[in-house]
C-alpha cells in the first residue's frame, strides 16, 4: 500500500484499473455488460480528471493497484473475474471510504441509464406524464 | 440525537412495483412504539414502508457487490422495503462544543460534534430490524435482506423543559436565559421520538410564533 497515488491525467493503467473495479461492482452476465454497458470506467476517469473526488480516487487507485500486486502478483487489468471479485472484497475492508464512493458512483452510472431502467422494471421519471398509472387503471402495464 | 435505523428489503416472486406513489409511509406500523419493559431496553420503534428510486435503492442496500449486487438491482420491481426506525435517546457523552483549533471564515471557532449511538439505540434498532425482517417474511417475501444501518435526522442539544437547570428552552421554545431568543426546530426534542420529525418541528415553530406574536403584542418581549 506504499505506492504513491497516480497523477492526473490518468494513464492507461489507471483507466484499466478503474474499469476493472467498476466491473467488480456490477459485473457482466447474460443480462448485460454490467458497468461496461454504461462505460463506467471511462466516465469515472472523466469525473476524476474534472476534480470530482479526485483525491479519494487517486489514493484508492494506488491502494487497489498495490493490493492486486500483493494478492495476485498482477496488474489490476490482468485479473480474472474471480480474482476481481476477491480483490474488490479486499478493497472494501482496507479502503472502506474509497470503496463506498466507488460503489455509489458505479451504481449511479448504471442506474441512470434508461435501458437499464427497462431491464429492472423501472419506468423512469413520471412527472411529465402526471405520475404512474394505478394498477387498476392500466392493467396491461408491467411497469 | 438521531434516529438509529435499518433498511430491510424483501424480494417477492411476482412484480410488486413498490416504487409507485410516494416513496415512504404507504404503511406505518406503530404497534411497537409504546415502551415495553420486557424488551429489555427503553422506548420504542416504528416501521415505515420505504421503497426508493433505483440509485437510492442501491445505496441503502449495504456494501455487497458483484453478481449478488447485480441480482439485487434487477429484482427492483419485485422488492419492497421497511425502514426500521428507532427512538434515539440523548446521551451525556454526545456533545456539540467549540473546536479549540478550527476557525471559520470570521475567525470564530467551528462547532465540533461528538456523537455515537448509545447501547439502547443499538439494541432498539436491532429489535426494529428483526421485527421488520419477520414481517417481511410473513408477507411472503422469498428473500429478506438486511440493508444499511444508518442514522437519520439531527435532533436535540436545546432540550425543552420547565427547569432551567435541566433544559434550555421552555414549552414555547423560549430560552430560559435569553427571553427574546427562541429555538423553533428539532433541537428542542428531548428524545429523538420514533417518527420522522418534520411535522413536530413545524408544530413547535407554529406554537412558538403564536407565543411570540401574543407576547410581543402585549409589549412583554423586547
Amino acid at each position: 500500500m506504499s505506492a504513491p497515488p497516480p497523477k492526473l491525467p490518468l494513464n492507461a493503467e489507471d483507466r484499466a484499473t478503474l474499469a476493472a473495479l467498476a466491473r467488480g461492482i456490477i459485473p457482466p452476465d447474460d443480462i448485460d455488460a454490467g458497468a461496461d454497458a454504461v462505460e463506467a470506467g471511462p466516465r469515472l476517469a472523466a469525473k476524476i480528471e474534472a476534480g470530482i473526488n479526485a483525491g479519494l480516487y487517486l489514493e484508492g487507485l494506488a491502494a487497489a493497484t498495490a493490493m492486486a500486486r500483493e494478492q495476485f502478483g498482477q496488474e489490476p487489468g490482468q485479473l480474472s473475474p474471480a480474482q476481481v471479485h476477491q480483490w474488490v472484497g479486499g478493497l472494501r475492508e482496507r479502503a472502506p471510504g474509497f470503496y463506498k464512493q466507488l460503489r455509489m458512483d458505479v451504481s449511479a452510472l448504471y442506474l441512470s441509464e434508461p435501458k437499464v431502467w427497462e431491464r429492472i422494471g423501472f419506468p423512469g421519471p413520471s412527472s411529465s406524464t402526471g405520475g404512474y398509472p394505478d394498477f387498476d387503471q392500466n392493467p396491461d402495464s408491467e411497469s | 440525537m438521531s434516529h438509529p435505523t435499518w433498511q430491510v428489503f424483501g424480494t417477492f416472486a411476482e412484480p410488486i412495483h413498490a416504487f409507485k406513489g410516494m416513496q415512504m409511509g404507504h404503511v406505518m406500523v406503530q404497534d411497537y412504539y409504546k415502551p415495553e419493559p420486557r424488551r429489555g431496553c427503553a422506548r420504542g420503534y416504528i416501521l415505515l414502508s420505504y421503497m426508493m428510486t433505483p440509485i437510492t435503492y442501491a445505496n441503502l442496500s449495504g456494501s455487497f457487490y458483484g453478481t449478488e449486487f447485480k441480482e439485487f438491482l434487477h429484482a427492483y420491481a419485485h422488492t419492497a422495503a421497511w425502514w426500521a426506525h428507532a427512538e434515539g435517546l440523548p446521551c451525556a457523552t454526545n456533545t456539540v462544543t467549540l473546536d479549540p483549533d478550527v476557525r471559520d471564515g470570521y475567525g470564530l471557532p467551528v462547532a465540533r460534534i461528538s456523537y455515537e449511538w448509545c447501547d439502547n439505540d443499538i439494541t432498539l434498532a436491532a429489535l426494529a430490524r428483526d421485527k421488520a425482517a419477520e414481517m417481511m417474511s410473513a408477507s411472503g417475501a422469498q428473500r429478506v435482506r438486511l440493508g444499511l444501518n444508518y442514522g437519520a435526522h439531527a435532533m436535540g442539544t436545546c432540550r425543552m423543559g420547565k427547569d432551567p437547570a435541566t433544559s434550555v428552552v421552555n414549552s414555547f421554545g423560549q430560552s430560559h436565559d435569553i427571553p427574546n431568543l427562541f429555538v423553533c426546530d428539532t433541537s428542542t426534542f428531548v428524545t429523538g421520538a420514533g417518527v420522522n420529525p418534520t411535522l413536530t418541528a413545524m408544530a413547535i415553530a407554529s406554537r412558538a410564533a403564536e407565543f411570540m406574536a401574543d407576547t410581543a403584542g402585549r409589549g412583554d418581549l423586547s
